[in-house]
């Protein structure tokens, strides 16, 4: 049995993840985004059942023979060899064969082989809205912060002074930075949302706590900074944010478990807060975390555990 | 209230809207245009549940309604059309956003819920469908993926291993069961198979759709009934007022006129 990684090889999450499957004597077949002329995947269905293969360079991999696959790849108009290629540009329709090809084998497989995907792409596509999101998170047992998105300037002012400040941030997953309203400083852009909703948010504080959830093990950060979003700690407050271990109680493990396996996605990162009034408070879940930091910086041996659970049902 | 929800384009729920006015509903026909340029548009998330507005001026305001028939496909950028392509980019993804998450939480019966791939509710990968359709007992036939479009390789194998004595067919599916099963086998000229109700059933189960209005694509060919595909944008006409009695029929506060 195979483990089949989509992505790039040289990216922070995917290296990682080779070395942990190298160190378990594992031999995956690496699908790489940027390489579409050495590969071809063949997929289809005979008899009802999944069947096809996929060959990379002179190795041909039976699809029945992949037992789990990471899929972490980027769009073939994302691809730097196609940039700036037409749709009906050969190059570029090779390259969509093959995506459109892995992405119905990732869709079809943990139905049809029981295989283990980390995750599909279709399960990712929960976090494109994080308001629906905050509403699946709701429903997994956590708290969300008080939020409204609106496209009423003076809901939105309502909002921020009844929260005593507030928060803004897309409401997809495009453009994605967490900033503070200030209804003094915004009072002219605040007219702008008639345009489109903007989410508002109050402002929680409290210590961020980042789970990384594999299976049913978790691997969690506690992150130290005084920015709003730790990620871009050093733009926002001019150093950057340092993260330690933390071990999580045994309960909000298992709902964090429980919450990732209800949105489908075996591997995903919780992003929590230790609020200062006692909540424990879930921003969102990454539906494919860019974990290289959190292994590193806190020593969390997340790409291990990954390893170990795509190979769990080789 | 009856909202039906759709794109510009949608002649099926023109005349679905039609339909519940002329059986004496309230109903409110709602196209992507109209709701991009509502003059309200707020949801609430917090400890005190989901609550939300949008109000479309003269076009009323949706806050509970009764019934919602949602074929949105496209989020209501109209008002984004001229500008700039990253800003008019963005503004689609906030907006396909902002009406996943209103029409996920937004009260009474609704179908379909949006899914976070298709905001007209349950779409499962044609490959996912096929894989699924056969373990809930239907007939699938044999496709190579990449043939034709996504949404129709399937229905174009069906037809050319069946041809030349293939039929195709459209079955109008409400929370799983066949709606004018009569009228199908009718239009088709051949009974259902024994159990195909039931398997439809499983499937619908299967890919999320046991509370939702799909289309189910079949190719009749020597008695056997071929799975060929699934949309969450069936073709309401043809299943004609069975389906507006059975939508009627679906909030128990409303009583058919």
């Amino acid at each position: 049995m195979s483990v089949l990684v989509w992505g790039v090889p040289t990216e922070s999450p995917v290296e990682l993840l080779l070395g942990a499957l190298a160190r378990c004597g594992a031999d995956p077949v690496v699908v790489h985004p940027r390489q579409f002329l050495q590969q071809h995947v063949d997929i289809g269905v005979s008899g009802g059942e999944l069947r096809g293969s996929i060959r990379v360079g002179d190795r041909t991999t039976d699809v029945r023979d992949v037992a789990g696959v990471y899929v972490r790849p980027i769009e073939p108009e994302l691809v730097p060899e196609l940039r700036g290629a037409a749709a009906d540009d050969p190059a570029m329709r090779r390259a969509r064969a093959g995506f459109d090809a892995l992405m119905a084998f990732t869709e079809a497989a943990p139905d049809a082989l029981g295989c283990r995907v980390a995750s599909r792409l279709s399960a990712m596509a929960s976090n494109m809205s994080k308001p629906y999101q905050a509403q699946l998170v709701q429903q997994g047992g956590f708290d969300t912060p008080e939020t409204v998105v609106t496209d009423d300037p003076d809901e939105a002012r309502a909002f921020v002074r009844a929260h005593r400040g507030a928060i803004y941030k897309s409401v997809s997953g495009v453009r994605s930075i967490v900033s503070v309203v200030d209804l003094d400083r915004d009072a002219e852009r605040l007219e702008l949302i008639r345009w489109c909703p903007v989410q508002f948010q109050e402002h929680v504080r409290g210590r961020d706590v980042r789970v990384h959830v594999v299976g049913d093990e978790v691997y969690a950060a506690i992150v130290d900074s005084s920015a709003t979003d730790y990620r871009y700690a050093r733009a926002q407050v001019g150093e950057d944010a340092t993260l330690a271990p933390y071990a999580l109680p045994d309960d909000v493990a298992e709902r964090c478990v429980r919450l990732a396996r209800d949105l489908d996605l075996p591997f995903a990162g919780v992003d929590l807060l230790l609020a200062d009034d006692g909540r424990i408070v879930c921003f969102e879940v990454n539906p494919s975390p860019g974990y290289s930091w959190y292994e590193t910086a806190a020593g969390l041996p997340i790409s291990d555990a990954l390893a170990r659970w795509l190979l769990r049902a080789a | 209230m009856f909202v039906v929800l759709c794109d510009l384009d949608d002649s099926a729920a023109l005349w679905l809207d039609s339909r519940f006015r002329e059986l004496g509903q309230k109903s409110v026909l709602v196209t992507s245009g109209l709701l991009s340029f509502a003059r309200r548009r707020s949801q609430w998330i917090g400890r005190d549940g989901t609550r939300a507005v949008v109000d479309l001026g003269e076009g009323g305001v949706i806050d509970q309604p009764d019934l919602v028939v949602n074929r949105l496909l496209s989020p209501p950028t109209a008002a984004w059309q001229w500008a700039e392509p990253g800003e008019r980019d963005y503004a689609g993804a906030e907006l396909t956003a902002f009406t996943l998450s209103w029409l996920a939480a937004v009260p009474g019966v609704v179908r379909n819920r949006p899914s976070p791939t298709c905001l007209a509710g349950p779409s499962p990968h044609p490959l996912r469908a096929a894989v699924v359709a056969h373990r809930a007992g239907l007939d699938v036939p044999d496709a190579d993926v990449g043939a034709g479009s996504p949404t129709l390789w399937l229905l174009e194998a069906a037809v050319r291993r069946a041809a030349p004595a293939a039929g195709v067919a459209h079955l109008v599916v409400l929370d799983g069961r066949i709606v004018d099963a009569e009228g199908v086998e009718r239009r088709v000229g051949a009974r259902l198979p024994e159990g195909f109700p039931s398997a439809v059933a499983r499937f619908a189960a299967a890919v999320g759709a046991a509370e939702a209005l799909i289309g189910i694509d079949v190719v009749v060919a020597q008695g056997r009934w071929w799975f060929a595909g699934m949309t969450p944008l069936p073709d309401l006409m043809l299943a004609g007022d069975a389906l507006v009695q059975d939508l009627i029929g679906l909030d128990a506060r409303v009583v058919a006129r």
